[in-house]
């Protein structure tokens, strides 16, 4: 293994201070939402944590001299692959859930898209605020990992199609599909309980 | 005046009409989530973050041979438990156990369980090295931002 110098000292000693400082400020404003994104993904906090700062490791190893405009869909690629990595180190990820999950959906991704768009998430849910955070995080996490990337980077993180399909690894109308298709889950999820 | 023209301002970026309505739900709820991280969480991911910055890896984070054997072989594992199962629920007996399978895969119902069933299988199949990982990320974003 190659001896590891300090990304600060190197990056100061040749001139950079302000993009080391530039890395540090950028992984203080996303580790938290990587840890909850992570939370999400493999809902343990042990895990989540270990993966958070393998990614900020490799962040700073791989990425950090790149242009900071690439940092945000870079680090949250590296993210999506360190949370594959540990659904793959769990064995099992959520084939458990398959055989018991009794799904009805049986449409083609056109359909799913076109279904979406004629739909609307109306706002006839009626909840208190509690019961919505629990709600929400229930139905976040009873998507497939795929639906919660696409979810979380077009809807939160604002991220485009092509900036999302780079992070999640799959052609830019597989992110629509996906998100659609989140959607769909998290509308099914939310419009089944009462206000 | 915004630019009409720049590929982040296509229509290709507009959310569908159920999207635009659940974005400002899950926004205002992982928002929550974040501001709602308590104290210990919070300075361990400082932590994490100092220890990242200074080039220290966390320990035993490698993937070694024996897990990458087991990987595989958890993966042969499941793929036959799935074969039994529908062989054993399967009230035609003269469909072999992977027509059988691809059958219930067809039936209505089962394009969500298929796309987990598909991911799953993806994940366990992989037996690449973490590091691989790392390397192609970086030869991915070198030949999607080159030319």
């Amino acid at each position: 293994m190659e001896p590891y110098i300090n990304l600060v000292e190197s990056l100061t000693t040749m001139g950079q201070t302000e993009r080391a400082e530039g890395i540090d400020s950028f992984l203080a404003s996303v580790e938290k939402e990587a840890f909850v994104v992570a939370m999400a993904a493999c809902h343990d906090q042990d895990a989540a944590m270990d993966i958070v700062q393998d990614s900020m490791f490799s962040m700073v190893k791989h990425y950090a001299k790149k242009p900071s405009d690439q940092w945000q869909p870079l680090f949250f690629k590296v993210l999506n692959n360190r949370i594959t990595d540990h659904h793959r180190k769990r064995g099992f990820s959520r084939l458990t859930q398959w055989f018991g999950r009794n799904s009805e959906n049986s449409e083609s991704d056109e359909e799913a898209v076109d279904q979406l768009e004629s739909d609307s998430f109306g706002p006839d849910i009626l909840l208190d605020s509690q019961d919505m955070n629990i709600a929400m995080q229930e139905a976040i996490e009873k998507l497939t990992f795929k639906q919660q990337q696409a979810l979380v980077l077009r809807l939160w993180q604002g991220l485009s199609v092509k900036e999302t399909a780079r992070a999640m690894g799959v052609a830019e109308g597989s992110v629509k599909t996906h998100l659609s298709r989140a959607v769909k889950q998290m509308r099914e999820q939310l419009k089944g309980l009462e206000s | 005046m915004s630019d009409h023209n720049h590929p982040e301002h296509t229509s290709n970026n507009a959310l569908p009409k159920g999207a635009v309505e659940l974005k400002a739900l899950v926004s205002s709820h992982l928002d929550g989530q974040v501001d709602n991280l308590d104290f210990n969480i919070t300075s361990r991911l400082s932590a994490a973050r100092h220890r990242a910055l200074a080039g220290e890896q966390r320990q035993g984070r490698s993937m070694g041979v024996s897990r990458l054997v087991l990987t595989g072989g958890m993966c042969a594992a499941i793929l036959t438990t799935l074969l039994v199962t529908q062989m054993a629920t399967d009230p035609d007996t003269s469909r072999t156990p992977q027509v059988a399978l691809m059958d219930s895969i067809d039936q209505p119902g089962s394009a969500d369980r298929q796309t987990h069933l598909v991911e799953d299988l993806q994940l366990l199949s992989a037996t690449d090295d973490i590091d691989f990982y790392e390397s192609l990320e970086f030869l991915e974003w070198m030949e999607t931002n080159s030319g």
